[in-house]
């Protein structure tokens, strides 16, 4: 719960931080990252980036992912529906 | 949040820094794709990884650890799981690839499953053949390859598994799984020695230094056949990045060190040699600590210098009689303190010694200091102290600056510390009783009266000592200064010496003199030199001292309590005769008329440097 601001309302800032992490990750512009983005629509998002993003989200938010978690999260809606399940609003 | 530099006009440093100071995987993915934009900034290493599991989540970090000896590591990974054959095949993306360097990291329930899965189904000789089998099939497939190409590789050893088979009796067991992975990894070392140009890297020592629990990433593992987590992975990055700048860039040969909030706390120019720390109490000790650090590497061959803004006087008297420093003027190869730019004083080292500048770290607690010399001498590495000195040491052997690969002359040194530990054990399993084992350990004891050095840690004493104390009165140094400052009480150290080292302060007494009586107020022992004798050594130096002064009698009191049951036998054993009970409670007064006292200086002990006794 390392979330430091948890301002779920406001659609067009939250998204920063989980967009960004991603773009950072994947080697994307921040921009090109949507809540749809997934291994068919970004072509850095190999298995070996999925990877990364698993380890980039653990260490970003201070969580643990179960294995179930880190095979879901194949599309960035997914990825803040795993953080919302561990109790991080982004 | 430190200050936001766009990537624009971000310096190298600059990003290394941010990776230093939040080392997550975000940061390190974000760093090292940018490196590439000071490429011509850093020489280019080109890198294989050959792993038995998914390695491929180590680029990044490698890529930074690499950037920050100022290499670009251009690293090229596997195949996946198939190290033999890309060493033994010359046709193999490998030999095609032409690295510098190989790294080959192979875990051992890939090279043998049974040693790691299902350990306690081995009989001896199946395991005997399969460790025999491991070494010579890796042995000969370094050989293979060093013959086909001169690449250096550097071969991890095996980690130990994170749960022992025999759990808690794994410690004791004979041929224990333990035991077996860490005689492996002894006989790949002995047989990597025999084969230029090949090194192991201690993965085993890397694990146990970060903790197993800490290393495994089990979901990883399950779902990716990548077990490292972030730690482990950061930590074998920087590793291999050591290897990287042993093996390609210069030797750095000396340590330039500075002085004041660097070899000791504070300032001796201003609080002088008694205010300085440094000593065996905090904040001293961590100083001292930081200086064992620095003579460790002098033991294993770097010189070391000293350039510091202060009086060659001031500094040569804490050298030389500060009792608590570690580093001793003889330790030095060329000393420059006096008021000159430190920069002109670092020419002047170099010069004196005859070596470049690049082979020259500047070890100082003063940013400003550090920022100068980086702009004026770029050659030489420049560590700037951290703000906690208790991190002095991970800062200078973190930068990896003195790692080196192979034996100096020096280094015959350490085979000496070596002899000398092995000589202990041997004298503690041959001594045919104490008395015997005692005289073998050429013990030596000062005793002198307390002064302000070692008062701070008399005062320690008293307060930290439960098990050989008579009275477990307990002193801060500031009622210990005015207990002191009193007419008619004395206080002496016992600092005790043997040939395997210097124990520093283990032993205290206080006596207030009543003549014509001595009166012992405290006589305690650190629990680290109980049984060696150092008590009646303690109380032989407190008669003689009575008997000096014309008294007739020494006295003192036995306060029991739940742990000084080890000073119990304290006066009846040294034929103190009982006087009163004190107050009840099992407390009681114990005499010994000096006249008729037989105690004597152990034999054990070399008498050294009793100021008072004379």
């Amino acid at each position: 719960m390392t979330s430091g601001n948890a301002n779920a309302n406001s659609n067009g800032n939250t998204d920063d931080r989980l967009h960004r992490l991603v773009a950072t990750v994947l080697g994307v512009n921040t921009t090109d990252v949507t809540d749809e983005s997934s291994p068919d629509t970004v072509a850095t998002w190999d298995s070996l980036n999925h990877l990364n993003l698993i380890m980039a989200v653990e260490g970003e938010f201070g969580i643990e992912l179960s294995p179930e978690d880190a095979m879901d999260m194949s599309n960035v809606a997914l990825i803040r529906a795993v953080l919302r399940e561990h109790g991080v609003e982004v | 949040m430190t200050t936001v530099t766009t990537p624009a006009t971000r310096t190298l440093s600059d990003l290394l820094t941010t990776v230093t100071e939040k080392p997550g995987p975000l940061e390190y993915q974000a760093a090292a794709r940018e490196i590439e934009r000071y490429g011509d900034r850093l020489v280019p290493v080109r890198i294989r990884q050959l792993a038995s599991f998914t390695i491929d989540p180590l680029v990044p970090y490698l890529r930074v650890e690499a950037a920050r000896h100022g290499f670009l590591a251009d690293v090229h990974l596997g195949p996946f799981n198939s190290i033999n054959q890309e060493l033994i095949d010359g046709s193999s993306a490998t030999h095609q690839d032409a690295p510098q360097i190989v790294f080959v990291t192979a875990l051992l329930t890939d090279v043998c499953a049974p040693l790691t899965d299902d350990f306690l189904s081995l009989d001896e000789p199946a395991l005997e053949w399969l460790l025999e089998d491991i070494v010579a099939t890796a042995a000969e497939s370094w050989r293979q390859f060093r013959r086909q190409s001169p690449s250096t590789l550097v071969i991890a050893n095996f980690p130990l598994p994170q749960d022992a088979p025999l759990g808690i009796y794994e410690g004791m067991a004979e041929r224990s799984q333990t035991w077996a992975i860490r005689r492996l990894n002894a006989r790949l070392a002995d047989a990597a020695r025999g084969v230029p140009g090949v090194y192991i890297l201690d993965l085993e020592r890397l694990s146990t230094r970060l903790g197993l629990a800490a290393c495994y990433d089990r979901k990883m593992w399950h779902i990716a056949r990548a077990p490292l987590t972030t730690a482990a992975l950061t930590a074998l990055a920087s590793t291999q990045a050591q290897f990287i700048n042993a093996l390609l860039a210069p030797r750095r040969k000396c340590l330039v060190l500075d002085l004041d909030n660097t070899l000791w706390g504070g300032v001796v120019g201003e609080q002088g040699l008694a205010g300085i720390k440094i000593g065996q109490t905090y904040p001293g000790s961590a100083f001292r600590a930081f200086q064992q650090t620095v003579l460790s590497l002098h033991r294993r061959g770097v010189l070391l210098a000293i350039n510091s803004k202060n009086n060659l006087e001031d500094v040569e008297q804490v050298f030389r009689q500060h009792p608590d420093m570690i580093l001793k003027l003889e330790h030095f190869s060329a000393i420059e303190a006096n008021w000159l730019d430190k920069i002109d004083n670092m020419r002047s080292i170099a010069a004196a010694l005859n070596i470049g500048l690049d082979s020259l770290v500047f070890f100082d607690d003063s940013p400003v200091e550090c920022e100068s010399m980086r702009r004026a001498l770029p050659e030489v590495l420049t560590i700037t102290a951290p703000a906690d000195s208790l991190t002095y040491a991970d800062a200078l052997l973190g930068s990896g600056a003195f790692e080196r690969l192979s034996l100096t002359d020096e280094d015959r040194r350490r085979g000496e510390l070596y002899r000398r530990d092995a000589d202990r054990q041997r004298a503690a399993h041959s001594a045919a009783s104490v008395a015997d084992f005692l005289q073998t350990l050429e013990m030596s004891a000062e005793i002198r009266a307390v002064d302000e050095f070692a008062l701070p840690r008399a005062a320690e004493l008293t307060q930290k000592t439960n098990q050989f104390n008579l009275t477990t009165r307990r002193y801060t140094a500031a009622q210990l200064t005015d207990a002191l400052a009193a007419p008619g009480t004395s206080a002496f150290t016992l600092r005790l010496t043997d040939r395997f080292g210097d124990y520093g302060i283990v032993g205290f007494a206080i006596v207030r003199w009543r003549p014509p009586v001595a009166v012992i107020d405290t006589l305690l022992l650190s629990c680290r030199v109980i049984g060696r004798s150092a008590e009646t050594a303690l109380l032989s130096f407190l008669i003689d001292e009575a008997r000096r002064n014309g008294l007739e009698a020494v006295e003192g009191d036995f306060i029991p309590t739940s742990k000084n049951a080890p000073a119990a036998d304290f006066f009846p054993r040294h034929g103190f005769t009982p006087v009163a009970d004190v107050a009840g409670g099992g407390a009681a007064m114990w005499r010994l008329q000096i006249a008729g006292a037989d105690v004597s200086w152990p034999a054990c002990f070399q008498r050294r440097g009793s100021v008072a006794a004379e």
